[in-house]
């Protein structure tokens, strides 16, 4: 587990260099911040949604609002929380407007579920399917902790909350994916005798 | 080494100490806890074509900007215009209540009133800029600050006299409200640099400070020292602004959606 950032953190030196050089309306460096980013933005908003479209409408919308607000990061400070309050308040945005307009339209008999990924017995569920059974806020502090490699400060700072309070709450996310996968290993355990 | 224990390790990226892996190799509920967070599934792969509408909409247009000052910058000049708009009050009215208030009033009204402008200009700062750090919930703040204010005038004024309550008090709230709109328009201007994730939340504290000027304005000029009049009339001009705050923010964010 000591390993799962390595081929995703690009390092803030690095990233704080290219938003520099984007809020200095450097093009190269703003198109390699984008190639750098989207791709952490993107898990981000699929760890939550089911719908890749939905996530990539979302990614747009949220890169038109970093490109109107860039001039709200000042250099020095942490840059991926900046990145995701944006993203996380463009998602909750467009939560408030899907309801809006949800409310308005006509129900199907049953709605779609979100496909649960089938684990195969001897297998743990693999993180996406345990992540969707906790609560949005647990699910997003554990996305951004262990998907996207922010720190417990860094996470703190995207979610305008304190540093308590995301320890909290990964902490009772990690006891509901402990219960989780003892059943599922008991459930194993129970196929296999 | 305890469940708990290990929980704060798994959020750091870190390598896990020996006392973790000791931890993990006795108990089977961490050890699948830890497999199954330590592998963080595919990562997101994004399509040439939706990369390049993504990086023409950055590019496109690009002009360099001005990064926004510091907290400290936007502290300071919410507080230059606490100031010059209670003092222009003050220019207009004079400040005979000011006069007339003991030494240990005036100390501590105007300590209290420096203190509570200036966490309010540092918590409306804050609202600027997404990801800045936690400073504190705007709904306690503003509360705790009104709650504060009321006792102390509760504790410092004791002549509670119903007489001329309200033919006295419509003066004073309305200039209160006439010192606290110019107060919360160039707060306002300030504070549309930023990006304002919370609007509700910024436009209360916003409120809270302009209220807070007209505040200010009142006990530097009205001379009444009655404990209704200052607790209703006086505090009225923050509370009514705070709320003024909140729904211009909530209309805000309404209209956005």
């Amino acid at each position: 587990m000591a390993d799962d950032r390595v081929d995703q953190d690009p390092g803030p030196p690095r990233l704080e260099i290219l938003m520099a050089r984007y809020q200095q309306a450097d093009a190269e460096g703003a198109r390699e911040l984008v190639a750098t980013v989207s791709p952490l933005l993107l898990r981000f908003f699929l760890a939550d949604t089911a719908s890749r479209n939905r996530a990539e409408d979302l990614l747009q919308d949220t890169w038109l609002r970093i490109h109107k607000s860039r001039h709200t990061y000042r250099p020095g400070e942490p840059v991926l929380p900046w990145f995701y309050a944006i993203a996380r308040h463009a998602r909750v945005d467009a939560y408030r407007r899907r309801y809006r307009v949800d409310k308005h339209e006509m129900q199907m008999d049953r709605l779609p579920e979100r496909p649960a990924a089938v684990a195969e017995p001897d297998r743990l569920p693999d993180l996406d399917s345990l992540l969707a059974v906790l609560p949005a806020s647990q699910r997003e502090v554990v996305t951004m902790l262990k998907i996207s490699g922010l720190s417990i400060e860094e996470v703190a700072r995207a979610t305008s909350s304190s540093i308590g309070s995301v320890k909290q709450k990964a902490h009772r996310a990690y006891e509901k994916l402990r219960s989780l996968l003892s059943e599922s290993g008991r459930a194993a355990t129970g196929r296999g005798a | 080494m305890s469940c708990k224990d290990l929980d704060l390790l798994f959020t750091g990226s870190g390598r896990l100490p020996a006392e973790a892996e000791e931890h993990l190799r006795s108990c089977d509920r961490c050890r699948s806890l830890a497999k199954a967070i330590g592998e963080p599934g595919a990562a997101a792969t994004i399509g040439p074509a939706l990369m390049a509408r993504l990086q023409s909409s950055a590019t496109e247009h690009l002009r360099p900007v001005s990064p926004l000052p510091s907290p400290g910058f936007f502290v300071g000049v919410f507080l230059v215009i606490l100031v010059a708009i209670a003092f222009a009050g003050v220019a207009r009215f004079g400040m005979p209540g000011f006069h007339a208030l003991s030494l240990g009033r005036k100390i501590v009204i105007f300590s209290l009133l420096g203190v509570s402008a200036w966490t309010l200009a540092v918590a409306v700062a804050h609202q600027m800029t997404p990801g800045s750090r936690k400073w504190m919930n705007a709904g306690p703040l503003v509360g705790g600050i009104i709650a504060i204010l009321l006792a102390a005038f509760a504790l410092l004024f004791r002549n509670f006299d119903w007489h001329a309550f309200t033919s006295g008090g419509m003066w004073c709230f309305r200039t209160g409200i006439e010192c606290a709109i110019p107060a919360g328009f160039l707060i306002w201007l300030l504070l549309r640099r930023g990006l304002l994730l919370n609007p509700v939340s910024a436009g209360a504290l916003a409120g809270a400070l302009s209220g807070l000027v007209g505040l200010t304005m009142l006990e530097l000029h009205c001379p009444i020292f009655n404990a209704f009049h200052i607790l209703f009339w006086h505090a009225g001009v923050m509370i009514l602004a705070t709320v003024a705050g909140a729904a211009i923010g909530f209309l805000m964010n309404w209209v956005r959606n």
